[in-house]
């Protein structure tokens, strides 16, 4: 039966194996199939079901038809779209085919369970397990196969069958020792097409177990069988492994003579060979192989597939010399004629790699300590990027700046500086802003690194700062670039480049005073040095148009120093005592049209002094007005020593004028200055225009300087010398004007008294009798508040206060003269008692103006009062009674004498004191004639027509 | 107690010099200028003085020089007697142009601004002329002819007081100088302060007893103090010719009056030259009263 059963089952194999797809023959065979089945099934009832050979037929249709059912399930299944698939449940698909092969598999094993004896209980083992092969259950399947084995006579072919099958499992399952035996026993019984298969699976075995000469042999013998057509075709495989085999037996030449033979070209075979075996790390192997293949291919096709073969061998073994030089000779290859894709592709790929890993090995730390073999990997790295950059041309600017990226962290400052800029420039040619940036970055951080020598970095600031402000000319880093840059140039000498950078620094940053005024003070210092002071100039006027931002401080600095520059010259000139020149000079910067206005001011203070000195008091005056016009205030106020020195010359040289006018200018200057000369020169101005006659003038300044912050007391002090000139003058309106004025300080009381007598007399004068009287009551007032503050009187006050007391005396001195002493005794007793009564009071009136001081209120009043004792007591001496005897004559004189006696003793008193008084205070007044000598005798004058006498000598003394 | 009018001194400034950087040595012909002198190479006396009638201060002052007298004084080779000359002869355009021409070789002698402030104050100019008398007195501190000279200008004014105060103050700097004495004297004089007056002037005369204004001064000193016998007896040293001016024949005519000689008296007072003087005219007729002469 089984013979019958198995051809048809290959027969169906085949049918399939041709790709029956052909539903309608598929269905014809079933139909065969399920014509037998219905048959064998029927007599299997009908001996029911005692035939184990039914049985095993019906597990046989059975299976026949589970794999015709799953053939056309699986076209199905798969013909789903994948997505579909995926979601559909499989069993659900092969539910027929299962059916059936659970049919077989019932038949089968109610046979193996009933018939324990049954003589084709192998046959039944072998469908079993083929069943459970198909569905997956491999395990079971290789009980089976063992009980099939074991089960069926060993010559048989079930038997052979189930070892093979068996051996397949081991060989799979890399169990080479235990399917050497199975297929030792069962390839050589069974010359079938399959053979070869089995012999190279076989082949393979031995070669695990290292038995490399039985495998040879055995690969040897299926690559002769494989030519057979009885036979699959294993020849392709052989050749491919049987290298390794002899590679492994040491057989190179043996390998290569087999090739040889064939007519292959071994250098191919030997490659793949390479390849297979670096993947299970035999690098040695590999390497020995591809040296041995590349001996014999110097160039070509065949070089180029050995030395990328080498590329991964030399990659995985690590060997980075000799792979950058397969490296190398593979771009100068590529260079020559294009790689194929795969191997260019593989060459980029191991260049790149390469390049990545040596760059990374640079900067890890691993190496820091180890100088020497960083320096190694980065050369390598460097090596590697440049045949990057020969392999993709348009990213060398990218791989330049790896390699200046590898010189950095390799610590090699100017390597990488150089090639940072040259991938600058690469990058600037394609716009790559990204690796300019980069470059830069990397550029910058050369030349900061602290190991980098000063004389190298010095070299390369110009290249790095040029190329940084041509990419980035406006950012914060910009700034401070240009600032470096412009330092470099400068400290190089280059100052036509460092102008330039400054010029466009102005541009980019027009805001940044500070940095542009720290350029220019360099670049104008460098001129000055060079004494090219036009050049400077040509700067200043740069700023004065607004080409370079500077603060106002600057600005003004530089206007200082265009001024000293101006003047420089010429205050040489005055230090070698050229003054003549110097004054020539000085008028040149004055009229310059490019001299600065403090030139200009320092030029006419300078000539006002030149001027000054020559004894041109005209110029200098002229020259110091138009130098004050113009001048600071604050230097007005540090030269006010100066300019009152020439305004003083000026009045010491007759030029009053002029000199109180300078004197005032200096004050309008410094007016509202804290200046002690301030005072000096309102006092001035003010002295000397008065001085001059010029009242008006005086009166400008004294006002002017009432705004000037002058101490009052100084105002005051002017104030009351106009008046002298007011009064003198008879300007009554500006005098009371004044007066007004100062009366509203009482410390000016005492100081007015004699002004307004002054004004009072005028109203007098002019019967303003009313006015008048109002000025008296002012006076008296002002002279009451003096006393009570305790202020000093002046004389002349004192004299008109004493004055105003000295008529009371003469009033009462007139009342005295008037009462005439006469007869009835009670008359001229009443009368004496009057006169003594007004003697008294007189005598107190002196007192009163004794205590003003007033020498010559005081003299005149003990004149009076010496008068009227005197002329009184003479009268009681000289009074007769009329009409009385001469008894009583005589003794009313007795009478009288002790009345009068005491009268004139008093007034000779009097008259002592005042002559003592005169004498010891020198109180010089008219009235000294009056108390110093007798009435006779009082008349007598010393008048001389020649005053005092003036003195121009000190003498000879 | 008695109160002394204080003097007032206006300080010009000028003690500042020029800026550092203005000239300093002078080699160009521009800035040429004489060497200023200093105080020693300058004469502190007048010299070559002529003779004169009042020879007592001759030294000291050209003030009490007769025109003819003035008009000697003028040949003298001294710059600051030159100024003061014109000055005295009311030339003021030519004394200032002089002393414009001193100005760099005198302007650190302080007879210079004196000279100058006299000049002033002859002119009629009182202010200006105490700025100087002050710049005279900066130059040289305590300068007695400035110091006296301010009491001139304060006596001008009227303000004897104050007068007073700057001739003492110069009699006390130098006791010796003769001028400052002879305006105290001639001060107290005024005043009636005789025997003050005379003690000074006998000094002053007893060094040049022929100067006649003093012999005049002291006669008066004594005429005041009622000792004619002492007056005649220095009027009669007073030429005859002088007789006839009224401020020494007004009291020489008192003075022979009282010692009995009538006659002369009233020759002399008949004698006397025709005055403008307010003062001299009211005393003449005092002294007419005197005399017995009526109005």
């Amino acid at each position: 039966m089984l013979k019958y059963l198995l051809p048809t089952l290959f027969v169906m194999n085949l049918a399939f194996a041709a790709k029956l797809t052909i539903d309608e023959r598929r269905k014809k065979i079933i139909s065969i199939v399920d014509e037998e089945l219905s048959e064998v099934s029927r007599l299997a009832k009908q001996q029911d079901y005692k035939s184990p050979d039914t049985l095993l037929r019906m597990s046989e249709l059975n299976l026949e038809k589970a794999r015709l059912w799953r053939e056309a399930e699986n076209e199905q299944y798969l013909a789903l779209p994948p997505e579909k698939r995926r979601d559909v449940s499989k069993d659900d698909y092969f539910k027929k085919s299962s059916g059936y092969f659970e049919d077989a598999n019932e038949s089968a094993l109610r046979v193996v369970k009933r018939f324990p004896y049954y003589q084709g209980l192998g046959d039944v083992y072998y469908i079993l397990a083929y069943n459970n092969k198909e569905l997956g259950k491999h395990d079971l399947a290789q009980k089976y196969f063992k009980k099939s084995a074991d089960e069926t006579s060993t010559n048989s072919t079930i038997a052979f069958k189930s070892k093979l099958a068996l051996a397949d499992y081991h060989f799979n399952q890399h169990k080479y020792q235990e399917a050497i035996p199975l297929y030792e026993a069962s390839i050589n019984k069974i010359d079938e097409r399959w053979w070869t298969k089995d012999a190279f699976n076989l082949a393979w075995s031995y070669y695990r177990v290292k038995s490399y000469d039985k495998a040879i042999r055995l690969m040897k013998e299926v690559h002769k069988k494989s030519s057979n057509e009885k036979y699959i075709d294993m020849r392709a495989m052989v050749e491919r492994d049987i290298g390794i085999f002899y590679v492994d037996a040491d057989k190179f030449n043996d390998a290569v003579k087999f090739y040889e033979k064939l007519g292959l070209d071994y250098g191919e075979q030997f490659i793949k060979i390479a390849s297979t075996i670096m993947t299970q790390g035999r690098f040695a192997q590999a390497e020995a192989l591809l040296e041995q293949v590349e001996k014999t291919h110097k160039s070509g096709p065949k070089r180029t597939q050995i030395l990328v073969a080498q590329l991964s061998l030399y990659e995985k073994f690590n060997k980075i010399p000799k792979h950058l030089a397969i490296c190398k000779e593979l771009v100068a290859i590529h260079q020559k004629t294009p790689l194929e894709k795969s191997q260019y592709t593989s060459l980029v790929f191991h260049v790149n790699k390469q390049a990545a890993q040596l760059q990374k090995a640079t900067a890890s730390d691993l190496y820091k300590s180890v100088s020497k073999v960083q320096k190694e990997k980065a050369s390598q790295a460097i090596a590697y990027f440049e045949l990057s950059a020969a392999l993709s041309p348009g990213q060398k600017a990218e791989k330049v700046f790896f390699q200046g990226e590898t010189s950095y962290a390799a610590n090699d400052f100017p390597k990488a500086i150089t090639l940072y800029l040259q991938a600058f420039d690469l990058a600037q040619a394609t716009v790559d802003k990204k690796i300019m940036s980069q470059s830069l970055d990397g550029m910058l951080s050369s030349l900061g690194q602290p190991g980098f020598n000063a004389k190298a970095a010095e070299k390369l600031y110009l290249p790095v700062y040029t190329r940084y402000l041509s990419y980035d000319s406006k950012s914060a880093k910009a700034n401070s670039i240009y600032l470096k840059l412009f330092n470099t140039q400068y400290d190089s000498g280059d100052v036509p480049a460092a102008e330039k950078t400054m010029a466009e620094f102005a541009k980019s940053f027009p805001a940044d005073y500070k940095t542009q005024e720290g350029m220019l003070a360099k670049i104008m210092e460098h001129y000055r040095n060079k004494k090219d002071y036009e050049k400077v100039k040509a700067y200043v006027a740069s700023i004065n148009a607004g080409e370079f931002k500077v603060s106002k401080k600057y600005a003004d600095a530089l206007r200082s120093l265009m001024t000293k520059l101006q003047i420089d010259g010429v205050q040489q000139s005055l230090k070698k005592g050229d003054k003549g020149v110097a004054l020539k000079g000085y008028h040149q910067i004055y009229q310059a049209k490019d001299s600065t206005p403090k030139a200009k001011v320092n030029a006419a203070y300078n000539l006002s002094a030149l001027y000054y000195e020559m004894g041109n008091a005209n110029q200098s005056y002229l020259w110091s007005v138009t130098a004050l016009k113009d001048m600071d205030t604050k230097d007005v106020s540090e030269f006010s020593d100066s300019f009152l020195s020439i305004a003083s010359g000026l009045f010491l040289r007759q030029n009053f004028a002029q000199s109180s006018d300078l004197s005032h200018r200096i004050l309008g200057k410094i007016c509202k200055q804290n200046s002690a000369n301030k005072v000096v020169a309102f006092k001035n101005a003010a002295y000397i225009a008065l001085a001059n006659g010029n009242m008006d003038k005086a009166l400008e300044i004294r006002n002017f300087g009432a705004g000037c912050a002058i101490p009052e007391s100084v105002i005051s002090e002017v104030s009351f010398e106009i008046l002298k000139d007011l009064s003198k003058s008879k300007r009554w309106e500006a005098f009371e004007k004044l007066l007004t004025e100062l009366e509203e300080n009482p410390a000016n009381y005492p100081g007015l008294i004699k002004p307004y007598e002054d004004l009072r007399k005028e109203f007098v004068s002019i019967g303003n009798s009313e006015q008048a009287a109002a000025l008296v009551t002012k006076q008296n007032k002002f002279y009451q508040r003096s006393i009570q503050d305790k202020l000093e009187v002046p004389v002349e006050a004192l004299d008109i206060i004493a004055d105003r007391l000295l008529s009371s005396v003469i009033e009462k001195k007139q009342r005295l003269d008037q009462i005439t002493l006469a007869f009835p005794e009670s008359e001229f007793n009443a009368s004496v008692k009057q006169k003594l009564t007004l003697l008294d009071q007189l005598t107190s009136d002196v007192t009163q103006i004794q205590k003003t001081g007033s020498g010559r209120g005081i003299v005149a009043a003990y004149k009076y009062v010496i008068e009227a004792y005197e002329s009184f007591g003479n009268e009681l001496r000289g009074f007769t009674p009329e009409g009385k005897s001469p008894e009583y004559i005589a003794s009313f004189q007795k009478a009288m004498s002790e009345v009068y006696q005491p009268i004139l003793t008093n007034a000779k008193k009097q008259r002592g004191e005042i002559r003592k008084l005169i004498k010891d205070n020198k109180i010089l007044t008219v009235a000294n004639y009056d108390v110093l000598y007798s009435k006779d005798e009082n008349f007598k004058r010393f008048i001389s027509q020649k005053d005092a006498v003036l003195m121009e000598r000190e003498g000879k003394r | 107690m008695i109160k002394i009018p204080l003097l007032s001194l206006l300080i010009l400034s000028s003690c500042a010099s020029v800026k550092k950087d203005a000239p300093e040595s002078d080699p160009n012909a521009a800035f040429n200028k004489e060497k200023p002198l200093k105080t020693s190479e300058v004469p502190k006396y007048i010299e070559n003085t002529p003779q004169s009638v009042n020879p007592a201060l001759m030294d000291e002052t050209t003030d009490r020089y007769s025109n003819s007298e003035l008009a000697e004084l003028k040949e003298t080779n001294d710059p600051l007697i030159d100024i003061a000359v014109k000055c005295s002869q009311e030339d003021f355009k030519g004394a200032f142009a002089l002393a414009s021409n001193s100005f760099n070789k005198y302007q650190n002698i302080a007879s210079y601004w004196n000279i100058i402030g006299n000049c002033h104050l002859n002119q009629g100019s009182p202010r200006k002329a105490l700025l100087f008398y002050n710049k005279a007195i900066e130059v040289k501190a305590n300068y007695v002819p400035a110091m006296n000279n301010i009491g001139v200008l304060y006596s001008r004014q009227g303000e004897k007081q104050k007068a007073l105060v700057a001739f003492e103050k110069a009699n006390k700097l130098a006791k010796f100088s003769k001028t400052p004495r002879y305006n105290l004297a001639k001060l107290y004089l005024s005043f009636g302060l005789a025997e003050e007056a005379l003690v000074i002037f006998q000094g002053l005369l007893s060094s040049s007893p022929e100067d006649l204004d003093l012999l005049n001064t002291v006669a008066s000193c004594y005429v005041l103090m009622s000792n004619y016998q002492e007056a005649f007896s220095h009027y009669q040293r007073i030429p005859r010719a002088q007789w006839t001016k009224p401020e020494v024949g007004l009291n020489l005519a008192l003075t022979l009056k009282k010692i009995g000689k009538d006659d002369e008296a009233m020759s002399v007072f008949k004698g006397l030259a025709e005055t403008k003087s307010p003062a001299l005219k009211k005393y003449q007729v005092s002294i007419g009263t005197q005399l017995g002469e009526k109005e």
